[in-house]
């Protein structure tokens, strides 16, 4: 039941900016921060070596530049091919 | 009903009566001072405060609020007095006997006029002087310069209510109770206050007949 003369609806909701005290931290509390751990199906912790001769080790770091050169192959792979659909 | 309690000088008794107004008949307190001790003593739900230079939301009709208005209209207030005084059914203007109140009190009606022609003055702070006798507060030395000088600066349409000094008007804030209140729940404050009490039912039942 709406209270009398109530004014309520009228007030504007300010955020939160007030300033929180940084509780000390129990080194046995449990560890609230980072990012959760992936599902087993979506983890990556499957290998594959492959040789390659120095000529065209030497193409695949000049053309992957900065990126490390399994990542830049392996983008390849997924968007340039089919083999994993 | 809708009423707002201004006048542009200090201490006249603006808050004093628009909290009494609020605690006594459950009416909603909006005021543009936001830092005020009114939070302590009305619930969350019925108070209302701004910054002097916002305006008030409009209220329905159907919502019992008295304004409490600080501050100047010529300066930073000018928003929330403006859409206060707008809205509201009757505009009391508090004065007691002092020649700067008067001459505030005189320029806050000047100023008030355009907005809302409905202005009631109370006769704040009335004391007995000394050899003064009279039976009716009106009567009193001070209500009665108050309303010559009304009378005489702004014309004779605008009444003039009397409201005696009282340290109940401190009171309502340690007891965080309306007089009525105070009254119902004490013998000894149901005689010291009867005639106070009285003075601000007439006022009430004035606006409430007048203007409701």
């Amino acid at each position: 039941m709406p209270k009398k003369n109530d004014l309520s609806m009228f007030k504007k909701v300010e955020p939160d900016n007030s300033v929180k005290p940084n509780e000390p931290k129990s080194i046995l509390a449990p560890k609230t921060v980072g990012r959760k751990p992936k599902k087993p199906a979506d983890k990556e912790s499957e290998v594959v070596a492959i040789k390659l001769t120095p000529s065209e080790l030497a193409k695949l770091e000049e053309k992957a530049g900065l990126v490390p050169k399994s990542t830049y192959l392996k983008h390849i792979l997924r968007t340039e091919t089919d083999i994993f659909e | 009903m809708k009423i707002t309690v201004y006048n542009m000088k200090g201490s006249a008794g603006k808050t004093p009566i628009a909290t009494n107004i609020a605690l006594d008949r459950e009416y909603a307190l909006a005021t543009n001072e936001p830092y005020n001790l009114l939070d302590a003593i009305l619930p969350e739900e019925r108070l209302f405060s701004l910054q002097p230079d916002e305006e008030f939301p409009e209220f329905p009709d159907s919502i019992d609020v008295v304004f409490d208005l600080a501050g100047l209209m010529s300066r930073d207030a000018r928003p929330s007095i403006v859409s206060a005084v707008s809205q509201s059914d009757v505009v009391v203007v508090p004065i007691y006997n002092e020649l700067k109140c008067i001459h505030a009190g005189i320029h806050t009606i000047r100023e008030l006029e355009p907005y809302n022609k409905n202005i009631v003055v109370v006769a704040t702070k009335l004391a007995k002087r000394k050899g003064e006798v009279f039976k009716d507060w009106r009567d009193s030395e001070d209500a009665k310069n108050i309303k010559a000088v009304v009378d005489h600066a702004i014309g004779q349409g605008i009444p003039v209510l009397p409201l005696k000094f009282s340290r109940v008007f401190d009171t309502i804030f340690e007891q965080e109770r309306s007089i009525r209140q105070m009254m119902e729940e004490d013998a000894l404050a149901r005689y010291t206050y009867r005639e106070v009490a009285a003075q601000f039912d007439s006022l009430l039942s004035y606006l409430e007949q007048n203007y409701a």
